[in-house]
C-alpha cells in the first residue's frame, strides 16, 4: 500500500513537472526536487523507468534533440492529451481527499 | 570522456539496459549516457577532478539495478506487480489414444512467471526456506549452494571462476565439474542485479545465484554430455550421470510454471541476435491461473467466444515427452484486445503453452486465435497466427530443445 501510495505521487509529480513545458530527465529531476522542498528524495536512476511507465502508458511520449553541451542526444518527455486529462484527475481527486482530511480534522 | 570516465560509466550503462535489446537498449542507453555526461560536466565545473566527477555522478544515479529492473518490467515480460491478470485457459486438449482405444483428455493453461522458491536439492534431502530462488520475467534463478549440496555427494564439484581477464567487478563464473572432466560454466548473478518478488519489493539478489536456463544451455553445449530435464512438477535435471531435482515438498515447483518459463527460454533463443527489433515489438504473455472473479469471468466470455478453438494440429508424439506451442497472436486479434486491456501495451502477443504427454501416442492440440501454419523457425518477421512447436527437456544428444518439423504436424480445420 505504502508503495503505491509513493508510486501514485511521484506520478502525479512528474506529470506536474511537465505541464508547462517539454523536458528532459535532468531538468525534471532538478525541479522534482526543488518543488518537493526535498521531500521526495530518490536516486536519479529511479526516474527513467518511472518516465518510461508513464510513456507506455500514454501518459507522455517522448522524442530525441540534440544536447546544448555537445553530449548524446537528450531525450525530451512531454504530455499527451490523455496526460493532460489524467494530472487534472488527480488533482481533483488529491483536492478532494485533501478536503475531507481538513474537514476532518477541523470537525470538533 | 576521458578514459576512466569509459570504464566506470561503461560499466553503469551496460547493467542498467541489461535485458533489453536493439533499438530500446540503444536509446535508454543514450538517455543515460546524456545524464551521466551532463552530470560530470556539473561536478567538473563545480571543481572535481574527472574521477571524482564520475564517481559522485554514479552515486547519486544509484544501482544500475534500479534501472534495469524498473526497465525489464516494461520491455520485456510482463510481469505480475500492479496489473490484473487475464487467465486464459488454453485450448490445448492433449487425446492420448490408449492401447485400448479410450482417450484422455488435460487442458493446458498460460502461466505468469511469477517467484517461486525452490532449491535444487538431491531426492530426499530437506533444505529450510532461507535458501531462496527466484523467478525473473525471464527466468529462473537457482541458489548455488543449494545445487552444491545436491550435486558433491555425486562426485560433482562446484566452484567459483571469473571471466578470464576480466577485472573483479566483473560477473563471477559458477564452474560444474562432473565426474567425468567434463566442465560447464555459467554466469552468477552479479550483486547489481535486482529482481522483483510477488510482492512487488526489489529483491537486492545475492551473488550466489544462476540462471537456471544458462546451466541448460551451457550444459547441452558439450556434445558428449547427456543432459535432460523430465517429469512435470518438481523436475528433475540430469547432467550425465549425476541429477537433481528441482523444488521441494515445502516448496514445490509446478511442472506448468516451470515449462512455461522453459518455453520462454526457448523463445528467447530462438529469436536470436538477427531479430533485435523484432523482438522490441514482441509481448510474451504467460497468464495466471490464480486470477480473481473478475479475470474468471472474463475467461468465461473469451471460451464462449470460441476464439481458442478453431485449429486442431496433430502430431505422433513420442511417450512422456514436454512440448510447447508458441503461438504469434495477430495483434488486433480480440484475444490480444483482451490482453492489452490487461495492461500489456504490446503491438503483439506469443502465447506459450506447455502440454505433456503421458502416453505416447497422438498428441491433438486446439490453437488459439485461429493459429493455422507451423513454422520451423519464426524469422524476423513473425506473421500473425504462426506457432512453433517444440520438444521440451532434451534426451540424449538433442539440445535442451528440438523443434518439431512441421511436416511432422497435420493440421485438420475445425468450426
Amino acid at each position: 500500500m505504502g508503495k503505491a501510495l509513493l508510486r501514485d505521487n511521484f506520478d502525479l509529480i512528474l506529470l506536474a513537472i511537465l505541464e508547462d513545458a517539454p523536458k528532459y530527465g535532468l531538468e525534471i529531476i532538478a525541479e522534482a526536487k526543488t518543488r518537493t522542498d526535498g521531500y521526495f528524495d530518490f536516486k536519479e536512476g529511479s526516474l527513467y523507468p518511472a518516465l518510461h511507465r508513464l510513456e507506455k502508458a500514454g501518459s507522455v511520449e517522448a522524442e530525441f534533440a540534440p544536447s546544448t553541451t555537445g553530449g548524446p542526444r537528450r531525450r525530451y518527455y512531454r504530455l499527451t492529451d490523455a496526460g493532460v486529462k489524467q494530472l487534472a484527475e488527480r488533482r481533483a481527486a488529491w483536492e478532494r481527499f485533501n478536503g475531507a482530511v481538513e474537514a476532518l480534522w477541523g470537525a470538533k | 570522456m576521458g578514459g576512466e570516465m569509459n570504464g566506470e560509466a561503461e560499466r553503469y550503462l551496460r547493467r542498467a539496459t541489461r535485458g533489453l535489446w536493439g533499438r530500446r537498449r540503444r536509446e535508454v542507453r543514450d538517455e543515460l549516457e546524456a545524464h551521466l555526461h551532463e552530470r560530470v560536466l556539473t561536478h567538473r565545473i563545480a571543481g572535481l577532478s574527472e574521477h571524482d566527477a564520475v564517481e559522485r555522478a554514479l552515486a547519486e544515479l544509484g544501482s544500475p539495478g534500479l534501472v534495469s529492473a524498473g526497465m525489464a518490467r516494461l520491455y520485456t515480460l510482463p510481469t505480475v506487480m500492479g496489473s490484473s491478470l487475464a487467465a486464459v485457459t488454453a485450448c490445448v486438449a492433449v487425446v492420448a489414444s490408449l492401447p485400448n482405444g479410450l482417450a484422455q483428455s488435460v487442458r493446458g493453461t498460460f502461466y505468469w512467471p511469477s517467484v517461486a522458491c525452490v532449491n535444487a536439492v538431491a531426492e530426499g534431502s530437506a533444505l529450510g526456506r532461507d535458501e531462496a530462488c527466484f523467478w525473473t520475467s525471464d527466468s529462473f534463478w537457482l541458489n548455488r549452494e543449494s545445487l552444491r549440496r545436491a550435486l558433491e555427494p555425486q562426485g560433482v564439484t562446484l566452484s567459483s571462476t571469473s571471466v578470464p581477464g576480466a577485472s573483479q567487478q566483473e560477473d563471477g563464473l559458477m564452474r560444474v565439474t562432473l565426474p567425468n572432466e567434463t566442465t560447464v560454466y555459467t554466469p552468477l548473478g552479479s550483486p547489481d542485479d535486482y529482481l522483483m518478488d510477488e510482492d512487488g519489493r526489489l529483491m537486492h539478489m545475492a551473488e550466489g545465484y544462476f540462471s537456471f536456463w544458462d546451466l541448460l544451455r551451457n550444459a547441452s553445449l558439450h556434445r558428449d554430455l547427456d543432459v535432460s530435464v523430465s517429469g512435470w512438477d518438481n523436475p528433475r535435471v540430469s547432467l550425465g550421470d549425476a541429477s537433481f531435482r528441482l523444488g521441494t515438498n515445502a516448496t514445490p515447483v509446478s511442472g506448468e510454471r516451470f515449462y512455461s518459463a522453459y518455453l520462454g527460454a526457448v523463445l528467447k533463443a530462438e529469436s536470436g541476435a538477427s531479430a533485435f527489433d523484432a523482438v522490441d515489438a514482441w509481448g510474451i504473455a504467460f497468464l495466471s491461473p490464480d486470477a480473481d472473479a473478475a479475470t474468471k469471468a472474463r475467461l468465461a466470455r473469451l471460451r464462449d467466444a470460441r476464439l481458442l478453438s478453431t485449429t486442431a494440429a496433430t502430431l505422433q508424439g513420442a511417450a512422456g515427452g514436454v512440448y510447447g506451442v508458441m503461438t504469434y497472436l495477430e495483434p488486433d486479434s480480440r484475444l490480444a484486445e483482451a490482453l492489452l486491456r490487461d495492461g500489456f501495451p504490446r503491438d503483439a502477443f506469443f502465447l506459450l503453452q506447455p502440454v505433456r504427454l503421458s502416453e505416447g501416442g497422438t498428441l491433438a492440440l486446439e490453437l488459439p486465435g485461429g493459429s493455422s501454419t507451423f513454422v520451423e523457425r519464426f524469422g524476423d518477421e513473425p506473421a500473425p497466427n504462426t506457432s512453433m512447436l517444440v520438444r521440451l527437456g532434451g534426451a540424449g544428444r538433442e539440445g535442451w530443445y528440438e523443434v518439431v518439423s512441421p511436416e511432422n504436424i497435420s493440421l485438420a480445420a475445425q468450426n
